[in-house]
């Protein structure tokens, strides 16, 4: 009798972290386990995702998409919201977030809480508020433009203007998120490292090049990789509200194309190609992320 | 011409005013250390000179030229931190090199000063390492190489042996002044230690809650304490201080009168109270006579000394003896004339001291 | 030069510069409450004036007479509600099992969970579509909010902020012998309240900002989510829905606004620990 409670004991003990996780487990597994390798399973099939007819095409899918003429345009329009993204939302917020955290006396607080506020809204909302801020008919930056007399573009409309027009809708929503990890990081950096500095006559910039950068790098690692991940995929609202992918596939990225190929064109296969595509592509990214984090100096 | 002169020096944060009216004059080329107890306003004053912090009021001269307004880099100063500020991605050779490279430097000359400042530290096999793989007390000789190379007029060290164990602070004492030799920069040294104090300081200025309590060498400081606080700040244990009562030529110490030397009555003057000073080490204790018979409360044994506690009315006085004394619980005390202090009952200041031990003070 | 010492120059400079990025930070959103409240003929001449002239209710009017905005904002607070509460739950219950429990591998199990943060969202949108209708959920809220549990921002946080906790005061709890469940509603929530309060407000805002899989899921107008309305202002190209559209998107936004001003504070520090730190 004794034996068989303790035996009860000891399990329970062994199998209450299990119960702890239970939840999160089974809803992992339903919502993100398994769409990942049913993902897989989708894209070996041509299937329109309602027929019951579903034929088996083993990588024909993938080989369709990479011959297909707009997946050169699809990586370049991708690579594009990177570059622009990167630089909107990777180098000036950490150039801010060392002005906020290090070079002004007064108004951090003010500042930062002031950034952080589009950060919390939608991207929708967002998309909306720029559709008319950049409207041809009467907008406010096509009035500006027209008191310095340039003739504003029509930017949902132009090959290129679109992809700088919806990266900087994203770009102004995720600034402020960025922004704070930065300042969270850079506040992180010993404050007697920056004044021995400061008594060396380090400029400014000298102080963020040579001392702040390099310990602020791994930071700056997990910055570039969620401006990387996560813009393509915040890119989707704006494209999908203001372009829909247009002006002919122009704006369209790899992640929206999934969506394209799957409600537009109902081909699933190709849709989770695509998909398949852009993990391995992130993938890549996040382990290339580990092996130079590990190299990268820690603080601490 | 490295002097350093506060005039009228005033710092405070929002309305919590710090320092309030500075005056304090460093010399070119000598050791001042800034002692006093945490939160006196010790490192606020080296951080003015460095820059690092601004002034509110006043004004901050170096060399003759106020840097009221000068940026640290400006001020031709090098700074040892309390924890040392080495940066920690990079190797030893690059965080003493920094410098040097900001400002420029030749690059002969640089390793010709790299090489010598690390030979005086004897700190060359370590050129590679990261500061994480040194020691503490390497990590702080580091700090150190990294403020000599630059040979700056001006060395401001804060608290820099705080973070050594008892046995490292000894060799870096003399390693600090060591360096000091080297160059004679002025050298202005931020401490709450008092042997550190006296060993390193060619003057020593006191200070608690922003202002000064007293400037002087070391041996003044301790033979003639300006006031109460300094009194009871330096040495240890600290010097006893015992409210008394004079009356005529007597003063009264816990119902027992004793006979003051006129030379003493003197400074008292019509004062009817007194605070009465005297170290523990200079009481001296006599098995069978004295001026005052007095009850061991407890003992301490030091090992080099013994230290015996004993209730004076309300007041506590220690003394130290020599450990191998033997000493009966019941004891007579008896005052040197020539050590003991009094202060000004109201003012906590120092009444003085009688001419005829000033004299022999000097002539020693 | 009016400014003769150049430490309070170079403030100066700075401090311009971080007002012109608040300008651009806030300009949009000054824009929109103001179209909000300008007449549609105001709407195309006003050009650069930024406050209305006269301040008008008819875009909100008509936002109210054409659509069932009540509905949109119930629908919204449902689903964000739902999705609060569960994750919430979910990730203290992991957070607390990851920090204080006795269990192999975890650090492998969090450095998975946190992964699939990187998943990127076009790779499990058709898999899940295809698991919510086969659930039977399609057009409903819950099919919304189910999907949006699987996030582990929030096991991250929550997991950051109870490692700060001090492994000794869980200890004298086990020396007490008090079971792990007492441990976490007792010492370990109250000490974690602000991570949780701030990440809570997260959650919601988040789920109420949610459009690409409301879009998916809800295909009927009555179940409409309030940040999903917006997209019906936009298939009338241009003209007249300018003002209307503003005038439900300063709506959509009123919930973040007022939820970040009382939980600035928490929302900010939560995420200033940048978590890198080990």
């Amino acid at each position: 009798m004794n034996i068989f409670r303790g035996l009860k004991k000891f399990q329970y003990k062994k199998f209450e972290p299990l119960l702890y996780l239970f939840p999160v487990i089974i809803i992992y597994a339903i919502f993100m386990v398994w769409p990942i390798i049913h993902n897989i399973y989708l894209s070996t099939l041509q299937w329109n995702m309602v027929s019951p007819n579903k034929v088996f095409v083993g990588l024909r899918n993938f080989q369709t998409i990479f011959k297909d003429p707009q997946f050169p345009l699809i990586l370049q329009n991708t690579v594009i919201y990177v570059l622009i993204m990167l630089v909107l939302n990777f180098v000036i917020p950490y150039l801010i977030a060392y002005i906020l955290a290090q070079l002004i006396r007064s108004g951090n607080h003010f500042y930062r809480s002031i950034f952080f506020f589009p950060s919390l809204l939608s991207l929708a909302v967002a998309s909306i508020i720029f559709m008319w801020l950049l409207t041809p008919l009467g907008g406010p930056l096509t009035e500006l433009l027209k008191i310095v007399g340039i003739k504003a573009p029509n930017w949902f409309n132009t090959p290129y203007y679109v992809l700088v027009a919806l990266s900087i809708i994203t770009a102004w929503r995720c600034f402020g998120f960025n922004l704070i990890i930065f300042i969270g990081a850079i506040l992180d950096v010993p404050d007697e490292l920056i004044q021995a500095a400061k008594i060396e006559k380090a400029s400014d910039w000298l102080i963020f090049w040579r001392i702040v950068r390099p310990l602020t790098s791994s930071a700056a690692l997990y910055v570039f990789i969620i401006t990387f991940v996560f813009g393509l995929q915040y890119v989707f609202t704006p494209i999908h509200m203001l372009t829909v992918g247009g002006p002919n596939q122009h704006s369209s990225n790899l992640v929206y194309i999934v969506y394209q190929f799957g409600f537009k064109f109902f081909q699933s296969g190709q849709a989770s190609a695509y998909a398949l595509v852009s993990m391995v592509m992130f993938l890549i990214i996040i382990i290339i992320q580990k092996i130079v984090d590990r190299r990268v100096f820690y603080a601490n | 011409m490295k002097s350093i002169d506060f005039v009228n020096v005033h710092k405070s944060y929002g309305h919590v005013e710090v320092i309030n009216g500075l005056n304090l004059n460093i010399p070119s080329g000598i050791r001042l250390v800034l002692l006093g107890p945490s939160g006196c306003g010790k490192t606020t004053i080296l951080r003015m000179i460095s820059g690092l912090e601004s002034i509110t009021a006043g004004d901050l001269f170096m060399g003759g030229k106020k840097v009221n307004d000068v940026e640290p880099g400006d001020r031709n100063v090098s700074m040892v931190f309390q924890n040392y500020a080495l940066y920690p991605h990079m190797t030893i050779e690059d965080n003493i090199l920094f410098g040097m490279q900001v400002a420029k430097v030749d690059k002969k000359d640089q390793q010709e000063r790299l090489y010598w400042a690390l030979n005086i530290l004897e700190l060359t096999p370590y050129i590679k390492r990261y500061p994480k793989e040194l020691s503490g007390g390497q990590r702080q000789r580091v700090a150190l190489c990294r403020a000599l190379v630059k040979k700056a007029p001006y060395l401001l060290l804060d608290e820099p042996l705080s973070n050594l164990d008892a046995q490292l602070r000894t060799n870096a004492r003399a390693e600090l002044i060591k360096i000091h030799e080297v160059y004679s920069p002025t050298f202005v040294y931020v401490t709450h230690d008092q042997v550190e104090a006296m060993t390193i300081g060619h003057q020593i200025v006191v200070l608690n809650k922003g202002v000064i309590q007293q400037l002087d060498s070391p041996d003044a400081i301790y033979k003639m304490p300006k006031n109460v606080f300094v009194a009871k700040f330096i040495g240890s244990p600290s010097m006893n201080i015992i409210e008394v009562i004079i009356d005529g030529h007597d003063m009264i110490l816990d119902n027992t009168r004793i006979k003051i030397p006129p030379y003493w009555i003197e400074l008292v003057g019509n004062r009817t109270k007194v605070k009465f000073g005297i170290r523990p080490e200079h009481v001296v204790l006599n098995n069978s006579r004295g001026d005052k018979q007095l009850k061991i409360g407890y003992t301490e044994n030091h090992g080099n000394r013994k230290c015996y506690s004993f209730a004076v009315g309300k007041d506590q006085l220690m003394a130290t003896s020599d450990p191998d004394e033997t000493i009966s619980n019941v004891i007579y005390m008896n005052i040197p004339w020539d050590k003991v202090h009094f202060f000004d009952s109201d003012t906590d200041e120092n009444i003085g001291y009688p001419s005829k031990l000033k004299n022999e003070e000097t002539n020693e | 030069m009016l400014i003769k010492n150049p430490r309070i120059f170079k403030q100066v400079l700075w401090h311009l510069l971080l007002l012109a990025m608040i300008f651009i930070t806030l300009y949009p959103l000054v824009f929109m409450v103001s179209a909000s409240f300008k007449t549609n003929v105001e709407l195309f001449s006003s050009g650069l004036h930024i406050l209305p002239s006269s301040p008008t209710l008819v875009n909100f009017n008509a936002v109210f007479s054409k659509h069932p905005v009540v509905s949109f904002i119930l629908n919204s607070l449902v689903i964000a509600s739902i999705v609060t509460i569960a994750k919430v739950i979910t990730s203290v219950l992991t957070s607390y099992a990851l920090v204080f429990m006795d269990l192999k591998y975890k650090e492998v199990i969090f450095y998975i969970f946190t992964l699939t943060m990187f998943v990127p969202f076009s790779v499990i949108m058709i898999p899940n579509y295809l698991t919510i209708n086969k659930l039977g959920l399609m057009n409903k809220l819950v099919g919304v909010a189910l999907p949006q549990l699987a996030d582990a921002m929030g096991i991250f946080r929550i997991r950051q902020a109870m490692r700060q906790i001090p492994k000794s005061l869980v200890e004298s709890a086990r020396i007490e012998k008090v079971n792990h469940f007492t441990t976490l509603l007792r010492i370990v929530i109250p000490l974690v309240r602000s991570s949780i309060v701030a990440m809570s407000i997260i959650f919601f805002i988040n789920s109420w900002n949610e459009f690409i899989w409301p879009m998916l899921i809800l295909k009927s107008r009555e179940k409409s989510t309030v940040t999903i309305a917006l997209h019906y202002f936009l298939n009338s190209e241009g003209g007249s829905a300018w003002g209307s559209s503003m005038a439900l998107a300063t709506i959509a936004t009123i919930v973040p606004l007022f939820l970040y001003l009382i939980s600035q504070r928490q929302i900010i520090s939560t995420f200033l620990q940048s978590g890198l730190k080990e």
